[in-house]
């Protein structure tokens, strides 16, 4: 969908909000120029977070950084409980099917790196940073998913 | 006895560990280290539990192309 398409679907469904008194062309202008902005952000987001740059321990900083709480048993339950299942099989749809394939067969089926290497014909290595790649990966796109959907600040409120 | 590792080799050690891929004597000094230190604990105890949401949903998402029939040829094997 571009731009324009999107500020549509925006303003139709915003449609209550427009005073009929006011001017229609400016308050659809300020949704598509608000969309841009969000659109830019995102894209620029997207750019900058690749993988190799992303921390290790990626939700664990995000949360650490928005002060969330993390006592306990559940120290990832603050942050856990705002992303909805949608969002966590939408992250993973967004993995490669290599990757996704590692992820299933070890945490699903339980297989052991050896045998997953044995079964899909790569070295154990490869099946190694497959997963931890993947792990990395869900993380980011989990982050990603929950700020755009407005799941998740994206700072901390002030 | 099993000596502890320090914060350095747990965390990179941490993947594996979650995994269940390191050597008994690994594992029990990644142990004996998350015993004494709460921000490691807190670390791993963060990652397994989001490890266990997403892993909760895998069963949920389309399997890719050719997993199924190597899944059940590995079956057939076993």
């Amino acid at each position: 969908m571009d731009l324009l398409q999107d500020a549509v679907l925006l303003a139709y469904k915003a449609i209550d909000s427009f005073q009929p008194d006011s001017n229609f062309r400016a308050w659809f202008l300020r949704i598509l120029t608000n969309r841009f902005y969000r659109v830019s952000q995102q894209n620029k987001r997207h750019q900058t977070e690749s993988l190799d740059d992303a921390p290790d321990l990626y939700l664990y900083d995000q949360a650490a950084r928005l002060g969330h709480s993390m006592d306990g048993d559940n120290p990832a339950a603050a942050i856990l409980e705002k992303i909805d299942q949608e969002t966590v099989r939408d992250a993973i749809d967004r993995l490669s099917d290599d990757y996704r394939t590692v992820a299933i067969m070890h945490y699903l089926t339980a297989m052991p790196y050896e045998d997953i290497a044995e079964s899909l014909d790569i070295p154990i290595g490869t099946v190694r940073s497959r997963l931890h790649r993947a792990r990395k990966q869900l993380q980011v796109s989990l982050w990603q998913l929950a700020v755009d959907r407005g799941l998740i600040p994206e700072e901390i409120n002030s | 006895m099993t000596q502890p590792f320090s914060c350095k080799e747990v965390f990179d050690r941490l993947q594996d560990y979650l995994d269940r891929e390191l050597s008994p004597e690994e594992i029990a000094a990644v142990d004996a280290h998350l015993e004494d230190c709460k921000m490691c604990s807190t670390e791993y105890k963060f990652e397994a539990n989001v490890l266990r949401y997403v892993a909760d949903n895998l069963a949920e998402v389309p399997v890719p192309v050719d997993l199924n029939d190597r899944l059940a040829s590995l079956l057939k094997s076993a």
